[in-house]
């Protein structure tokens, strides 16, 4: 196991790196024009202006020149200093944020834990409840309501059910506002006065004492995280309830049932426990996902995290800040793949003997 | 504790928890809770709070707010000024304009202090308009100040100050002719290559035109040219006075003139890593607070504040009645309209004017035009909004010809690059009669009506409404189909096997940026027209992103292209020059014929101080400008503003870069 663990961290660097390899090599379609498009709003004002921005920032050097200087930094034109370079730690700097990509990702994706962590327990907990729930009552009315429900949360975009409680509980309601914070707790929070932590908000407002903060923070956190979990239950119902369902039909259930355990403990105890390694898979891929930000949920909150900063830089085609979002997005996915193999092991011995 | 019971407490604390935010103290409801903080949701954020560098709205709605200029607009007015940094506006009469026009000289106000607390000398003012001019680089508005400073160049940037044999000594003995360097402009390792001496000799020409007096109390300005708009360029955010010291504390320029080459050029990126371009040091009301980047810009009024007086009558005066301004940057308009709504925001901005059928219901009071025309609608006090409709604006979109698109490497937009049917030679639109049947072809009534929303008036002249110059008895081209048809058939190019073009029709790409629907419905109107004439006449209407837009237009591939033009400065010249041998011609290839005819009139009219004169110039540029048709000049547009109903003192200047807060309170 440890061997295995260890194989797959060395890996990681590697495959980090193939992904940005790929993405530039897709920039060699683009022409310098077209990538001067970041470093412009309006249509330059004479021909030099955009020359100027092509070798200002190199746009037609050969694409290894840049992908090299990127990695090892870029001299200045005028003192020759070297600039960027993430093998000197410095992930570059963020035109379309006008700020390092490194400060970028440090801001910004505290709140996208601080959203997903918050979404996990409503998306895995609900989730694998009402999945087990119409297992365990297949083709009653709860499992049918249970089915239809997860219809709907599946085709339901994501953008129009973000909309709709948009409208109806914050502006007509005025109960749940959007953003991370009102403006009075934000505040307190960047106060001299207010220790951060841990940088969530949330966390950090009990330990600094200021309850109103936290409930401040949570008012924000409701729409968004009902947003998520709506769409996700979905999954985590029909997976489970598949899952549960072919766990009930095997024999050693049918045996406990027989030697007279109650169906409570036939269900929890014997059943649940192996229904939910599929799930589990599952559960890590959602966790990256949601760490790796959500662009609709974030966006329609107005929630300041990681997801809609990367779909506007790579719109903008900011490729200095969509490389430091793939590297950290990258690194998620395969941490958590890792983790979810690992819990594997602990959750099925047989993966564990193998 | 059994773990099904764990989770349903857990559950419940979670839900209780939730609950009880709700049961807290709600967002702001029909009243403004506090009258001294201010919100306002808008998009697009700064790029930098450089006055030297910054090109852009949002960039000059803070500059506005924190800095402050020697002369500055009275309220809503985009020609009356008024005093700021100044004690005076110089005129020929003060003794503050010379007889001849070409030197100004301001009498600097004692008594004003910086953010930092120190106070203002003659010696920040030069500085201030020495530095920006040092700047320079062609992406800045620093342009403004050079043509009339320095006097108008190839470039309008510092460095063409530069003696040539300087530049060419740049270029190895071998150099290919097309390699050759023939400017640094926008090249800052360039220019740092030239001989320091010739460096210090361009920068002593700009301290020697720029001058401050201690013992009078006075900075000169001497200008290479009579120049009409001087002191409106002057009241451009451009033009702002910072800190000497500060500025050269945070790694600007320092006032040495061996050292300015050093700093000509930065970009936004290299700025705002200092407080440069992040922070700011001004005079102004506001100081900034804090800025946090794709989120909101907080600003607090400053304490040390010098004005005393109001600005103009009934205006304000003394400390800021806003304390805090926070403005918040939401791209996805529904969630912009939801703070608004809900009470968390005092401004919208919304995102077109598309959005205005959808905001418009919800107000409660209607105002035409300014506050004092103000009434209520049906839903009246139930509503706490507040809409304004018919605000002027300074900007409008227009459709321009190419007169000799690119054609190396192939040119997709001309289709088959032949007048056989299936495209367009180079040389379309060189054929007056082709320019005069498309503007004939344009139907301005469909425009304003579903682009504009009925709210907006077809241009008269290439200069906006109510400047010097425009004129609504100008001839001017109406919709009118059957013109269309006969221009076309007037047309005197001809195909290969000597066909008409009415005989042989054409094809063409006509590109808009994708998302941009009002240029999309423009480049619609067109084709449907032409094709009503004859159907020979295609025009295919294609969406292309920014960054493929912007590589087409450099190239200048485009036959046919649709775009904005925002004016600098309140003058008729921002235009007469743009739309002939400035930013537009330039993109058009305008025929130097042409060029020739009309350069004498773009600068006699800005040189010619008297205002009726002026408008006798410009009045034969216009008819020079409607006969030759190298554009279709579309409408201008009014546009809507939207607050709370608490809020007090709004005003419209669309010279602005959006809001100034020290004139608004709340109730």
């Amino acid at each position: 196991m440890t061997q295995y663990i260890i194989r797959r961290i060395l890996i990681l660097p590697l495959t980090l790196f193939g992904v940005t390899i790929l993405i530039f090599a897709m920039l060699s379609f683009l022409s310098p024009e077209e990538r001067s498009a970041l470093y412009v709003r309006d249509i330059p004002h004479n021909k030099a202006a955009m020359d100027g921005i092509i070798k200002r920032y190199g746009l037609r050097d050969p694409i290894y020149v840049q992908y090299w200087h990127w990695i090892a930094g870029r001299p200045d034109p005028v003192t020759g200093k070297i600039n960027g370079g993430i093998a000197r730690g410095d992930l570059g700097y963020s035109r379309y944020a006008g700020q390092p990509v490194s400060d970028l990702i440090k801001r910004r994706f505290p709140a996208t834990v601080e959203l997903s962590l918050w979404s996990l327990f409503p998306i895995i907990g609900i989730g694998i409840w009402l999945g087990i729930l119409a297992a365990v009552n297949h083709n009653k009315l709860i499992d049918q309501v249970a089915r239809v429900f997860s219809i709907i949360g599946y085709s339901f975009p994501t953008f129009v059910f973000g909309l709709m409680l948009l409208m109806v509980f914050y502006a007509k309601l005025r109960w749940f506002p959007s953003g991370r914070l009102s403006d009075w707790a934000d505040a307190i929070v960047s106060a001299k006065t207010f220790t951060s932590y841990t940088s969530l908000i949330t966390i950090d407002s009990l330990l600094n004492g200021r309850f109103d903060v936290f409930l401040d923070a949570i008012r924000h956190l409701v729409l968004p995280i009902v947003t998520l979990s709506y769409v996700s239950w979905a999954v985590f119902l029909r997976v489970t309830r598949s899952s549960m369902l072919e766990t009930l039909r095997q024999d050693y259930v049918t045996t406990a049932r027989a030697k007279g355990v109650k169906e409570k403990d036939v269900i929890n105890k014997h059943a649940r426990p192996n229904a939910l390694i599929p799930v589990a898979t599952i559960g890590g891929l959602q966790v990256a996902a949601l760490l790796g930000g959500v662009v609709f949920t974030e966006t329609i909150f107005n929630f300041p995290g990681i997801g809609s900063a990367a779909a506007s830089a790579a719109g903008q085609l900011d490729v200095v800040t969509v490389m430091g979002f793939t590297l950290m997005t990258g690194l998620i996915l395969i941490i958590a793949n890792l983790i979810v193999d690992v819990m594997y092991a602990f959750l099925d011995p047989r993966v564990r003997l193998q | 504790m059994q773990k099904s019971k764990l989770y349903l407490v857990v559950g419940l604390l979670v839900v209780v928890s939730m609950v009880l935010a709700s049961c807290a103290p709600a967002a702001t409801g029909a009243k403004s809770k506090d009258p001294t903080s201010f919100v306002a949701v808008t998009f697009s954020e700064p790029e930098t709070f450089d006055p030297a560098l910054d090109y852009e709205t949002a960039g000059s709605e803070i500059i506005q707010n924190v800095y402050e200029n020697l002369v500055w607009y009275k309220r809503e007015s985009t020609k009356d000024l008024i005093p700021m940094l100044a004690t005076e506006i110089p005129t020929v009469e003060n003794g503050g304009v010379s007889a001849d026009g070409l030197t100004y000289t301001f009498k600097i106000r004692k008594g004003v202090n910086f953010h930092t607390g120190e106070e203002m000398t003659v010696e920040d003012v030069a500085y201030s308009l020495q530095r920006g001019l040092l700047q320079g680089g062609t992406s800045s508005p620093m342009w403004l100040n050079v043509e009339p400073i320095l006097g108008s160049s190839d470039n309008n940037d510092i460095v063409d100050q530069i003696d040539p044999k300087f530049v060419d000594a740049l270029n190895a003995a071998d150099v290919k002719a097309e390699e050759k360097i023939t400017s640094v402009v926008d090249d800052p390792a360039g220019l740092n290559k030239i001989d320091p001496a010739e460096l210090k000799r361009v920068c002593e020409v700009v301290t020697s035109k720029i001058v401050a007096d201690k013992d009078k109390n006075t900075v000169t300005i001497k200008l290479a040219q009579p120049w009409g708009p001087f002191l409106v360029s002057i009241a451009g955010p451009w033009s702002v006075v910072q800190q000497k010291k500060w500025v050269a504390a945070n790694g600007g320029w320092d006032g040495d003139c061996a050292t300015w080459q050093k700093y000509y050029g930065k970009t936004s990126d290299e700025l705002n890593k200092t407080a440069l371009g992040k922070g700011e040091n001004g005079t102004g009301p506001y100081m900034l607070d804090k800025w946090t980047e794709k989120e909101s810009i907080s600003l607090k009024a400053f304490d040390g504040y010098w004005r005393k007086e109001p600005m103009w009558e009934g205006g304000p005066s003394g400390a800021p009645k806003l304390k805090k301004v926070t403005i918040k940057y939401i791209d996805e308009f529904a969630t912009r309209l939801a703070a608004f709504q809900a009470g968390d925001a005092d401004f919208l901005l919304e995102g077109s004017s598309q959005d205005w059928p959808q905001l418009d219901p919800l107000a409660g009071e209607m105002c035409e035009k300014d506050s004092k025309n103000c009434k209520p609608t049906e839903l009246g006090a139930k509503s706490d909004i507040r809409a304004y409709k018919g605000l002027p604006t300074i900007n409008r979109t227009d459709v321009y010809f190419n007169f000799a698109p690119n054609v190396e490497g192939g040119n997709n937009f001309l289709g088959s690059g032949k007048l056989d049917g299936n495209g367009i030679p180079p040389e379309f639109f060189s054929d007056e009669h082709i320019r005069k049947a498309f503007n004939y072809c344009f139907d301005w009534g469909t425009y304003i009506k579903d682009v504009q929303q009925g709210e907006g008036k077809q241009a008269n002249n290439v200069m906006i409404f109510g400047e010097i110059g425009d004129n609504d008895t100008s001839p001017k081209y109406n919709f009118d189909i059957k013109k269309c048809e006969e221009e076309f058939k007037a047309a005197t190019l001809k195909s290969s096997d000597g066909k008409s073009v009415w005989d042989s029709g054409f094809r063409f790409t006509l590109s808009y940026n994708t998302g941009n629907t009002q240029r999309q419905t423009i480049a619609q109107i067109l084709q449907q027209n032409v094709a009503q004439v004859n159907p020979n006449f295609k025009i295919e209407v294609s969406g292309i992103e920014w960054a493929s837009f912007l590589k087409e237009q450099k190239a200048k591939k485009l036959p046919m292209f649709i775009v904005g033009w925002q004016e600098d400065i309140p003058d008729p010249h921002n235009w007469t020059f743009t739309y002939t041998l400035g930013y537009s011609g330039s993109n058009q290839k305008m025929p130097k014929e042409f060029k020739d005819k009309i350069q004498p009139l773009v600068q006699k009219g800005v040189n010619e101080p008297d205002p009726l004169k002026r408008a006798a110039i410009y009045a034969d540029f216009n008819k020079m400008y409607y006969d030759f048709a190298p554009t279709i000049l579309l409408a201008q547009q009014y546009v809507h503003h939207y607050e709370h109903t608490w809020v007090k003192g709004y005003y419209r200047n669309p010279t602005y870069g959006q809001w100034y807060y020290y004139a608004l309170s709340k109730d």
